[in-house]
C-alpha cells in the first residue's frame, strides 16, 4: 500500500512538474515577446509580407527593409507600353508636388509584375531611361508567388496573357513608416491630391 | 519487463501520432480546358483552349483536423496571433464547433497559401481548378453537358440552413478521383485576383483604360452560369477575406 501511494505521488509529481516548468517558460517568453513585438510589424502592415525582391543594383530586399520611411508604392513592368509610362508620369507628378511643399523624405517604390524579364540589370536600364531620382526604388520579384502576394496586399488585380504581358489595375498606395496603407489612388484619372495630402500629414 | 515494453509502445504511438501529415493526392493528367470565358468561335474556327500541365491534386478540401495540426506546428497562424493584414476578424470563426472531417472554412487566401506551402504544395490556379471541376463522374470534360451544369446550379441555389458543413468525401468522386469540387464549399485559387473587368462582365468585352492596363472581359459559354458565378465570387474577395463556406485544397507540381 505504502509503495502504491509513493508511486502514485511520484507519478503525480512527474506529470505536474513539467507543466510548472512550462509556465515559467511562458513568463520568460512574455519578456522576449515584448522585445520581439517592438521589432515585428504591426498587424495591418504590408511589411509582414515575406516576399523577396531585388533592387536595380541586385541587393536583396524584403519590404520590411523600408520601415521608417514613407512609401509611395505601385506595380508595373518595363515591357508595358499602355499605361505603365503614365503611372511613372503620375508618380513623378506626385513627387514634384511633395518636393514643392518641402516634403522630401519619402521613397517611391515600383515593383515589377515580371520576374522573367525584369531582372535587376533591366531595371537599372529602365531607371536611367526614365531619369528617376534617388527617391525611386525599382523592385525585381524573385517569383510569380512574390508578385501575387504583394498584389493581394495592395489590392491590385492582374493577369498574364499567353505572350507574357500583364493586364493590371492601376493603383498607387501611400504606406506610412510602419507599412500601413493610408491612402490609395485608384486609376490614372483619379485626383492625386488626397494621396499627396496623406503623405504630407502622415 | 512488461512495464518497460508498455512504456516503449506508448512512446511509439505518441511519436506516430505526431508524424508529419501527408496529403492524399491523385494524378490529374495534362489536357486542355475549354474555359467558359473562351471567345466564341469566329469564321468557323475552334474556340481557344488552354493547355493545362498535369499535376497532383488533393482528393478533398483541407479539413478542420488537418488545419488544426498545421496550427499546432505554426502557432503564428492561430486566431489569436494571426496578423490582421493576413486574415480578417472572421478567421476560423465558423470552425469552433465544426467536426474534424468537415472542410476548414473562414480561412483567408494568405492562410490557405501558408498551409499549402508548409507541406510543399501550392494553391491551384483558376485554370487548374476549373480543369478539375469540369470533370463529371464519368467524363473528364463535362463542361458543355447541360445535366452536369444543372446539378452544380442546383447546389448553388440550395438554401443552406444551419450552416453546418458535412464531412469531406461523402459524395462520389469525379473522373480524376477528386471529391467535393461542386457540392460542398467555394475554394481559393492562387490567382483569385486576376479578373479584370468593369461594368456588366457578361456583355462588356471592353476595359476601362484608366483603371486597367491591358485587356480583360468575359464573353464565352453563356450556358455555364456556374463558372460565371465562381468567377464573380472570386472577384469579390480580398486576400484577407474569410467566408463561412470558402475553403481550399492544395495541388503539387509533378516531379521533373
Amino acid at each position: 500500500m505504502k509503495t502504491f501511494i509513493a508511486s502514485a505521488v511520484l507519478l503525480g509529481l512527474s506529470i505536474t512538474l513539467p507543466s510548472i516548468t512550462i509556465a515559467e517558460d511562458h513568463h520568460h517568453h512574455h519578456g522576449k515577446k515584448e522585445l520581439a513585438a517592438a521589432a515585428s510589424p504591426t498587424g495591418d502592415s504590408i511589411f509582414n509580407s515575406k516576399s523577396l525582391w531585388q533592387d536595380s543594383s541586385g541587393n536583396e530586399i524584403k519590404l520590411g527593409d523600408f520601415r521608417g520611411t514613407k512609401l509611395i508604392i505601385s506595380m508595373a513592368f518595363t515591357s508595358c507600353t499602355y499605361t505603365c509610362p503614365l503611372t511613372v508620369a503620375k508618380l513623378k507628378e506626385i513627387e514634384a508636388a511633395l518636393v514643392a511643399k518641402g516634403i522630401v523624405e519619402f521613397k517611391i517604390v515600383l515593383a515589377s509584375f515580371d520576374p522573367k524579364r525584369d531582372k535587376p540589370a533591366r531595371l537599372a536600364e529602365y531607371f536611367k531611361q526614365k531619369k528617376l531620382t534617388e527617391r525611386w526604388v525599382l523592385l525585381a520579384p524573385r517569383s510569380d508567388k512574390d508578385v501575387r502576394e504583394l498584389a493581394a496586399l495592395l489590392g491590385v488585380v492582374y493577369s498574364q496573357d499567353m505572350k507574357g504581358d500583364f493586364s493590371h489595375s492601376n493603383i498607387i498606395s501611400f504606406l506610412d513608416r510602419e507599412g500601413v496603407v493610408r491612402s490609395t489612388l485608384d486609376g490614372l484619372a483619379a485626383d492625386p491630391q488626397p494621396l499627396i495630402d496623406a503623405v504630407t500629414g502622415g | 519487463m512488461k512495464g518497460f515494453l508498455g512504456a516503449i509502445l506508448i512512446l511509439m504511438s505518441v511519436a506516430a501520432a505526431h508524424a508529419e501529415w501527408q496529403p492524399t493526392l491523385v494524378d490529374v493528367p495534362k489536357g486542355q480546358l475549354l474555359p467558359f470565358w473562351s471567345r466564341p468561335a469566329q469564321n468557323g474556327a475552334a474556340p481557344e483552349r488552354i493547355e493545362v500541365q498535369g499535376f497532383h491534386a488533393m482528393t478533398a478540401p483541407v479539413t478542420n483536423a488537418e488545419y488544426r495540426e498545421f496550427l499546432r506546428l505554426n502557432p503564428e497562424w492561430s486566431k489569436s496571433r494571426v496578423k490582421r493584414i493576413f486574415a480578417d476578424s472572421g478567421y476560423l470563426e465558423s470552425n469552433k464547433t465544426a467536426p474534424a472531417s468537415a472542410p476548414v472554412t473562414s480561412i483567408s487566401w494568405f492562410a490557405a497559401r501558408a498551409f499549402c506551402e508548409r507541406y510543399n504544395m501550392r494553391l491551384p490556379t483558376v485554370v487548374e481548378w476549373e480543369y478539375m471541376g469540369t470533370a463529371s463522374e464519368t467524363s473528364p470534360d463535362a463542361g458543355r453537358d447541360p445535366k452536369f451544369l444543372q446539378t452544380i446550379l442546383d447546389w448553388y441555389s440550395e438554401p443552406r440552413t444551419g450552416r453546418a458543413l458535412p464531412s469531406v468525401r461523402r459524395s462520389r468522386p469525379n473522373y480524376y478521383g477528386v471529391y467535393d469540387m461542386h457540392s460542398l464549399i467555394w475554394e481559393w485559387v492562387e490567382d483569385f485576383n486576376s479578373n479584370l473587368q468593369s461594368g456588366e462582365g457578361r456583355g462588356d468585352g471592353s476595359v476601362n483604360k484608366d483603371l486597367f492596363c491591358g485587356g480583360g472581359g468575359v464573353s464565352g459559354n453563356k450556358e455555364d452560369y456556374a463558372s460565371y458565378m465562381r468567377f464573380a465570387f472570386r472577384s469579390s474577395l480580398k486576400g484577407a477575406s474569410t467566408v463561412w463556406n470558402l475553403g481550399f485544397r492544395c495541388v503539387k507540381d509533378l516531379e521533373k
